[in-house]
């Protein structure tokens, strides 16, 4: 990879996001203000995208071959989908949350280009290991987001001052959330059938991860059946989030999962 | 309003329709109780999964039955299949039974005999297990089809989702039994075609495989530095990744800058020293010159991680610390093989660690090799799979996947 050109990427995005980011939450809904911010950070996804086709023509294969070229797609992917998301539903603090992630990956890749070609062990090297990783990751972090806000809402109801948009941003973060968690574990499943021959094993963390799924497929169905209900609702999505980093960090520590293939080494 | 329902509900008698939450949980934990005493009275053997033709007569007829009943038969009972509360009811109930298998480590002898006896131990192979996935079964299929018949293009993403679960579910579970799963050892040169199920059966396979070439690719060796006294290795960070092995390259570690001054991917031991073989049994070596200046010592040797033939080869720097190479990680292994039909084909294939390759409806994995000659192994172990019901999963697991698509494009609130 053309090292040179590859720092002028990394400087023109982050510098294009970060000013389109302080214009957006300094233009106090100025439509000339937060359509320029729109420009500014859009210039700035266009612009990986436009480095991986020049990448292809320089190299003249796809760059899919190594983890760093993967992560480049990963950073233009996690990108659009945050000004999707945000084009689409108007929601700002999609923005710096993917927007750091995306950065985060093109930086991995400009300090540490000699980790582009990182040992993996034969089973991890396929194509389903990133966008399995990448959707559980973004669902983590918004479902985090859910905890935070159904916690809030919580003490808020015992304040008497809660505020029913609370329950309706849960709803939509869940949402977000439940479809990525929900193509990792396909992804996941489908990635095991390749390796291994059976799409689900039981393996602890992948009954730590389908009870995770349970659990916030128990809060959208109860929220759709019950929608005045407050208190049930917001403690489903709290007690989920524990499960979730039972699933996460917690298996390393139980007598029933000594044997994972998902434990993560040391 | 919500004061008035619940009261509505607490003054309700029980098995009075619509039935809600008290006799959903009802039902689901019944269910629960019914699979444990049947796992009891069965003494832990296990249920056995029913196989082709018998898993696709019962996957027809709950698929007839529930569309039929759900169209046909206005009872509040049907009504009531489709319900959320049973729904959650469903959810609730199965995930306390996963819950279980969360915590009790599976397929081993637990010391409590009530586990062993309630089949905690092996939750997936319980009648537990089956009656409550059968249970959920029912009620996803409820759900479903409630909102199938009459067909409206809004539930589209509904059931997308809610189908394609049901399909999983259905195909995965049902479908279990008619998978066979079989492992082949064979060596280089070698042609054969049959293989081994668990208990050791022979299995004649529709086709034989010759190994032409197994090959291993390895990383780059590290180098490491190892305490005398405990052995263990020791890094300059915590956590830091061991510098590989490069020609040319400067290490630093402590007071001591190590130079790589020669490295070999392969090579033979002659004497003390090493040269450059591609012989069986060949390993990595490495000279290198490592100084200290604080101490002015200068100390230069071989290093090699060995192999199967040859020796491990270390140097000691000083009183505390050893220096030496670790075995490559392995990077890729694959062995090209030759298929043989009845039809005299002859077919020459590549297969992988995550590249399977299809043959007459078996899907061949390269599982494993004989790790005691590590790369210089002439020895391939495949697993062989038939799974019949892939397709049906595959279409399932697609559905899911344009569902989840959809779940996030549309979100809740318009």
């Amino acid at each position: 990879m053309d090292i040179f050109s590859f720092s002028i990427l990394v400087y023109g995005t982050i510098s294009l996001w970060l000013t389109g980011l302080l214009i957006l939450f300094f233009s106090k809904k100025n439509i000339f203000f937060t359509k320029t911010s729109s420009i500014l950070l859009v210039i700035g996804a266009a612009l990986i995208g436009f480095y991986i086709i020049s990448l292809w023509f320089y190299l003249k294969r796809p760059p899919i071959r190594t983890l760093g070229e993967t992560r480049l797609w990963y950073s233009f992917f996690i990108s659009t989908i945050g000004l999707i998301i945000y084009f689409r539903w108007k929601y700002i603090w999609i923005l710096p949350l993917t927007l750091a992630f995306s950065i985060l990956f093109l930086l991995l890749d400009f300090l540490k280009p000699e980790i582009f070609d990182q040992t993996l062990m034969p089973a991890l090297q396929s194509p389903w290991f990133i966008p399995h990783v990448i959707a559980y990751i973004l669902a983590y972090a918004l479902l985090g987001i859910a905890m935070l806000i159904s916690v809030w809402a919580l003490i808020m109801f015992n304040k008497n001052k809660f505020d029913n948009n609370y329950l309706k941003i849960c709803d939509n973060i869940v949402y977000f959330a439940f479809s990525f968690l929900t193509l990792g574990l396909l992804f996941g499943a489908l990635w095991a059938k390749n390796a291994w021959g059976s799409y689900w094993t039981w393996d602890p963390k992948e009954t730590w991860a389908f009870i995770t799924w349970m659990g916030y497929l128990l809060y959208i169905h109860y929220r759709n059946y019950h929608k005045n209900a407050i208190k049930i609702p917001l403690l489903i999505l709290s007690t989920s989030f524990i499960i979730l980093l039972l699933c996460w960090f917690g298996i390393n520590y139980l007598a029933s999962a000594q044997n994972s293939v998902h434990v993560y080494s040391n | 309003m919500e004061v008035q329902t619940k009261n509505q509900l607490s003054k309700r008698k029980l098995w009075v329709f619509p039935w809600k939450y008290n006799e959903s949980f009802i039902i689901s934990i019944g269910l629960l109780i019914i699979g444990f005493l049947l796992e009891l009275f069965s003494n832990g053997k296990g249920f056995n999964s029913p196989i082709w033709p018998a898993n696709i007569i019962i996957l027809l007829s709950l698929i007839i039955y529930i569309v039929f009943t759900n169209i046909f038969i206005k009872h509040p009972l049907i009504k009531w299949m489709g319900s959320v509360p049973a729904a959650i009811s469903a959810i609730v109930i199965f995930t306390l039974l996963i819950l279980l298998m969360g915590f009790i480590p599976q397929n081993k002898a637990s010391s409590s005999m009530l586990i062993n006896k309630l089949g905690l131990n092996h939750i997936v192979q319980s009648y537990t297990y089956v009656l409550m996935s059968l249970y959920l079964l029912i009620i996803l299929g409820y759900a479903t089809s409630k909102r199938l018949y009459p067909f409206n293009f809004k539930n589209f993403a509904f059931l997308l989702n809610h189908a394609g679960l049901w399909i999983v579910l259905a195909a995965g579970s049902l479908g279990s039994g008619d998978i066979i799963r079989l492992k082949m050892a064979v060596n280089e040169k070698q042609t054969v075609w049959y293989a081994y199920d668990e208990t050791n059966h022979p299995y004649e396979l529709p086709f034989a495989i010759e190994l032409i070439d197994f090959s291993i690719d390895e990383y780059i060796p590290n180098i490491a530095f190892a305490n005398i006294s405990d052995g263990k290795i020791i890094t300059n960070k915590s956590k830091q990744k061991l510098p590989e092995i490069i020609q040319g390259k400067t290490i630093i570690m402590k007071d001591w800058s190590i130079f790589i001054d020669e490295y070999y991917s392969k090579s033979k031991m002659v004497d003390s020293s090493y040269v450059l073989t591609t012989d069986t049994g060949a390993t990595p070596s490495a000279y290198i010159i490592a100084t200290n200046k604080k101490l002015n010592i200068k100390k230069e040797g071989w290093i090699s991680c060995g192999s199967f033939k040859y020796p491990q080869k270390l140097i000691k720097l000083d009183d505390q610390i050893l220096i030496g190479m670790l075995e490559p990680d392995i990077k890729r292994f694959s062995s090209k093989i030759k298929i043989y039909s009845p039809n005299q084909k002859v077919e020459m294939i590549t297969v992988e660690v995550n590249k399977p390759m299809n043959i007459k409806g078996w899907e061949i994995y390269q599982s494993g090799y004989d790790k005691s000659m590590g790369r210089w192994s002439t020895l391939s172990i495949f697993e062989i799979i038939k799974d019949p019901w892939y397709i049906v999963v595959y279409i399932g697991i697609i559905m899911l996947i344009v569902g989840s698509v959809f779940l996030f494009w549309h979100g809740k609130y318009k």
